[in-house]
């Protein structure tokens, strides 16, 4: 498909919950997912191609999404190994700006990037959590992130043992 | 977070290092569950271990499985009731972790550990020996005979290697590399192994040459040879020539440094087919006649010093065929006779890699029609970047360029790995624009500071048509993500090679070995 044609024709996809939103499909092919979808139908069928149901997105996270692929969608996007190799510690400060927002819809933002396939926009996602994890003690981790504590007190004791360990050095 | 998917928590923990890990394992069941189950993130927690810390490594790891196991050099005067406690321990560590267990690199410091857990290992592709001994022979036959099969075998300092290459006679290796391995009977053993092991493809000796005996019964068939030395005795000149002369069916490809006699080499190459030769000349006469027979040469590397000039210039002549041509010297040793001499005789030379001290002021005439990429280090003042950009313009079809700053005088006769690369300002605006004009530049690479401005990216962007990778030393720059992007939209591709980050300077690339 000739993706740099002048002309970039709407496309619209519907949320989990019903919303419909508008987007270009210069953009919308960001996502893999739907770009597979769309390889199917082939070039003629795009203008003929109702909206695209995403099961698995809600309306607040598929917002967030459009706001990313709508500024991103002139930019060349680095393949999945490319990702990989991490080197490139440097973020966009729109990005890192755009990053900036409650862990739930943090989480909802992953979850739609796995799901439609954006390796950027994962990347990006799941680094912000990394570097929350980073630095931080198990008890800070699981107040954090609200995460319940379910080891029995042999396993406490022995965690603390390690720790006290930890500590000595 | 309970509701991330396990591979989605993968990918966020695989940022993480060793120490965070540790607290990501201690935060809940699942996570747990999640680090155990990837190989990945078990890698990341290599355990270490040495007599003091076995106890602490047994508890640590305790529901931990191990993936990767390093045995650190132990002091030399441990007291044998302590080893014996640690071989009891270690062998604990490895009875529990046997079902996971997976080596692939091993570092043994001394035989009698190796002799202990031998059975528990299930993969081995690298053996590294370092100053390896045996206390317990009877033990250590059984064990090394039960070792895995693996190709590549490095050994390191071995003091006393009577036994250890005997009994891995059998093991298919391919490779092996000897460090500081020098005693008299090493060279028989070293022999006794060149001997039986037919699969033996590559030998490297470094620091020391073996004295080799019964060369005519080698059952391997080399093809690739390498000697890193200071000097050499007559004894160990012949044996390297005998050992030439028996492998002179197989042997392509010879790298000799550091050898203070040339007749030897005359005749050893004399009667080979080499298709690559690495030569340091920098302390001999270089065997001409030889190299006249070995016509077939495609891979030149070449140490000189500046008095060797004309004789560089008649190397040159003799080998018309060489592609690839590199040329290492840490004197001036002028430029524009054997560039000539390049540019007549050499007409398929596809890459060439100036690394010396040179100031290039490139002859009218010249035109290396036939040259695809340019690597040139050590440039340190105007005057030598202003003779590259000469020389650059004088291969019309380059496609590849690599310039790096001033090298730090570092010597390399005993291993061209060991390059320090220090930063000079080696990127202005002047200099791209002349490089701008090459009309088929695809990749340009430029080590050395470089502060990536607005009116460099404007120049990589309008003035380079072609151009499709940019590599480069960078400095600290806050801007230095959006100007990446700039670059990335208009499909250059960028790689950043090292950042200066103001303190410490660029990070400095050390030889893998030494």
């Amino acid at each position: 498909m000739d993706i740099d044609r002048p002309s970039d024709p709407q496309v619209s996809v519907v949320s989990s919950d019903g919303t419909m939103f508008h987007t270009t499909l210069k953009s919308i092919l960001l996502s893999g997912t739907i770009k597979d979808m769309i390889e199917h139908i082939g070039e003629g069928g795009v203008e003929n191609m109702g909206a695209i149901p995403l099961q698995n997105v809600d309306s607040k996270t598929l917002e967030i999404v459009i706001k990313w692929i709508e500024h991103h969608k002139d930019n060349i996007q680095p393949t999945s190994e490319e990702i990989k190799d991490k080197t490139a510690d440097f973020i966009d400060p729109w990005d890192e700006n755009f990053l900036e927002m409650d862990l739930d819809k943090l989480y909802n933002l992953i979850t739609a990037a796995n799901y439609l396939n954006i390796p950027q926009l994962l990347w990006l996602s799941t680094r912000k959590i990394a570097m929350l994890i980073k630095n931080r003690t198990p008890q800070e981790i699981r107040s954090l992130f609200n995460i319940e504590d379910d080891w029995t007190p042999q396993e406490i004791e022995a965690v603390q043992k390690e720790n006290q360990w930890c500590e000595e050095k | 977070m309970d509701y991330l998917p396990n591979e989605v928590l993968i990918e966020i923990f695989d940022y993480l290092q060793k120490d965070s890990i540790w607290n990501v394992l201690n935060v809940c069941r699942n996570w747990k569950n999640v680090v155990i189950n990837s190989t990945r993130l078990l890698k990341k927690l290599e355990a270490s271990v040495r007599p003091s810390s076995i106890d602490n490594v047994l508890e640590e790891y305790s529901s931990i499985p191990i993936t990767s196991l390093m045995l650190n050099t132990l002091v030399a005067k441990e007291e044998p009731n302590n080893l014996n406690q640690f071989n009891e321990k270690l062998k604990n560590l490895i009875e529990k972790h046997k079902t996971t267990i997976e080596f692939t690199e091993m570092i043994f410091s001394r035989m009698e550990f190796l002799t202990d857990y031998i059975s528990q290992l299930s993969k081995i592709k690298h053996l590294n020996l370092v100053n390896a001994r045996a206390r317990n022979e009877p033990q250590l036959e059984i064990s090394l005979e039960n070792l895995p099969k693996f190709p590549h075998l490095k050994l390191i300092g071995l003091k006393n290697a009577t036994h250890t290459l005997k009994y891995l006679q059998h093991h298919q290796v391919e490779t092996l590399k000897c460090i500081d391995v020098e005693n008299l009977s090493t060279g028989r053993n070293i022999s006794e192994f060149m001997k039986v092991t037919k699969s033996l493809k590559e030998v490297k000796f470094m620091g020391f040459i073996p004295h080799l005996i019964e060369i005519e019964n080698f059952t391997c068939e080399l093809t690739t040879l390498t000697i890193l030395i200071k000097g050499q005795t007559e004894t160990q000149s012949n044996s390297i020539l005998d050992l030439m002369r028996a492998q002179k069916n197989s042997l392509k490809e010879l790298r000799l440094i550091g050898f203070n006699t040339s007749g030897f080499v005359e005749c050893a190459i004399n009667e080979l087919q080499l298709t690559k030769l690495e030569i340091d000349i920098t302390r001999l006469k270089f065997p001409l006649t030889a190299l006249k027979v070995n016509k077939n040469i495609k891979n030149l590397s070449l140490q000189v010093i500046a008095q060797q000039n004309s004789q560089l210039i008649k190397i040159i002549e003799v080998l018309p065929n060489v592609e690839n041509f590199k040329i290492i010297s840490n004197t001036n040793i002028g430029f524009n006779e054997w560039i000539m001499k390049v540019n007549d005789t050499m007409t398929r030379l596809k890459n060439l890699s100036i690394d010396a001290l040179m100031t290039i002021l490139p002859p009218k005439n010249l035109n290396l029609k036939s040259l695809e990429s340019l690597t040139v280090s050590k440039l340190g003042n105007e005057f030598h970047i202003h003779g590259f950009i000469q020389l650059a313009s004088r291969c019309p079809n380059l496609k590849k360029l690599i310039a790096t700053g001033y090298g730090v005088k570092f010597m390399q006769t005993m291993s061209d790995e060991g390059e320090i690369v220090e930063d000079t300002t080696l990127c202005r605006v002047e200099f791209l624009t002349l490089l701008a004009t090459l009309p088929k530049l695809e990749e340009l690479e430029l080590r050395g500071k470089l502060t990536l401005t607005d009116e460099i990216v404007e120049i990589l962007i309008s003035d380079f048509c072609k151009l499709k990778k940019f590599n480069f030393s960078a400095e600290k720059d806050w801007n230095l993500s959006q100007k990446l992007k700039k670059l990335n939209q208009s499909k250059i591709q960028c790689k950043i090679l090292e950042i200066d980050n103001g303190k410490r300077g660029f990070k400095r690339k050390y030889s893998e070995e030494r």
